[in-house]
């Protein structure tokens, strides 16, 4: 099906999201099966800004916060967002202290993120 | 027969893409005939709400099977026949006296389809998803829904994977 075919169909412009800017992932790495950190684990958001698709929010990266849940093992977006190939890891429930997301000095908030193992490290 | 059959109103642009994104789908054999027409049918008349107030009420009046949904959101919610697309991993959380719950999607807009329907267009607003993680209480507040401050205020983002996770009981709601 074309942009072209749609637009004759529609009888007008038919915009359509542009191409995937992110280069696609060819080695994915190894699965990872063992959950590295377990609940009530302090981990970091690794400061990292990879180009293109991810389901990890700027606002807790760099951010340190407790794990709450160990969930299942799925596929890391990132990577099967931009190509064949995948690589699966565990998931956590990640909990943070909202005036440290936002310095803003709020109390009594709290925010808990879904993360991959990969967009962690230890803190 | 009313006018409008024979003369509809103009179609949108936006409707017209629809419509031709439609017809070449159906007349490729990508969409199986009847397909869209039957979803449709599905999340506007057998699923909403009233399936998420079921597992509520459920769990209130059953403490066993609270413990069960508290545990394993999934299994449980299965339980009464519910589940299906963004409805494969739910996590239930609990309001309690001094915790309230709410739930945002701050990448996109999941939704727990299975127990509460089709999103309201609120809750895929940009502005829903931006205040909520930011600052919880004041929407809340906006939204009719006042949490004093001695709660303790959980704002969860969904599961980053393609499902959700929600607690029926504490979606907010926008004042009328």
């Amino acid at each position: 099906m074309t942009v072209f075919e749609l637009e004759a169909r529609a009888g007008g412009r038919f915009p359509l999201s542009g191409p995937v800017l992110a280069p696609p992932v060819v080695d994915a790495g190894p699965d990872v099966g063992t959950p590295r950190f377990g609940v009530g684990d302090r981990v970091r958001v690794r400061e990292w800004h990879p180009p293109g698709h991810t389901r990890c929010p700027r606002y807790v990266r760099g951010k340190a916060g407790t794990v709450v849940r160990v969930d299942g093992i799925y596929s890391v977006p990132d990577i099967e967002a931009h190509g064949n190939a995948r690589r699966h890891e565990p998931t956590y429930s990640v909990r943070f202290d909202a005036a440290q997301l936002w310095g803003d000095g709020q109390r009594g908030v709290r925010v808990h993120v879904d993360l991959w193992d990969s967009y962690l490290e230890p803190s | 027969m009313s006018n409008s059959t024979h003369h509809p109103a103009a179609m949108s642009p936006v409707e017209q893409r629809v419509a031709a994104l439609e017809a070449l789908l159906t007349e490729r054999g990508l969409v199986p005939e009847g397909f869209i027409e039957q979803i449709t049918r599905r999340y506007e008349s057998e699923t909403g709400p009233m399936n998420g107030a079921k597992v509520v009420a459920r769990a209130w009046a059953d403490p066993e099977y609270k413990m069960r949904l508290l545990a394993d959101g999934t299994a449980a919610i299965a339980e009464l026949g519910f589940g299906g697309p963004e409805g494969d991993h739910m996590v239930v959380v609990e309001n309690t006296a001094a915790v309230h719950n709410v739930i945002v999607c701050t990448l996109c807009s999941c939704y727990p389809w299975p127990v509460l329907g089709l999103p309201p267009a609120w809750y895929k607003d940009p502005p829903y998803r931006a205040r909520m993680v930011r600052e919880p209480r004041a929407l809340l507040a906006e939204m009719g829904c006042r949490c004093p401050r001695r709660w303790r205020s959980g704002c969860g983002t969904p599961p980053p994977r393609s499902a959700t996770s929600s607690c029926p009981s504490v979606r907010p709601r926008p004042r009328a």
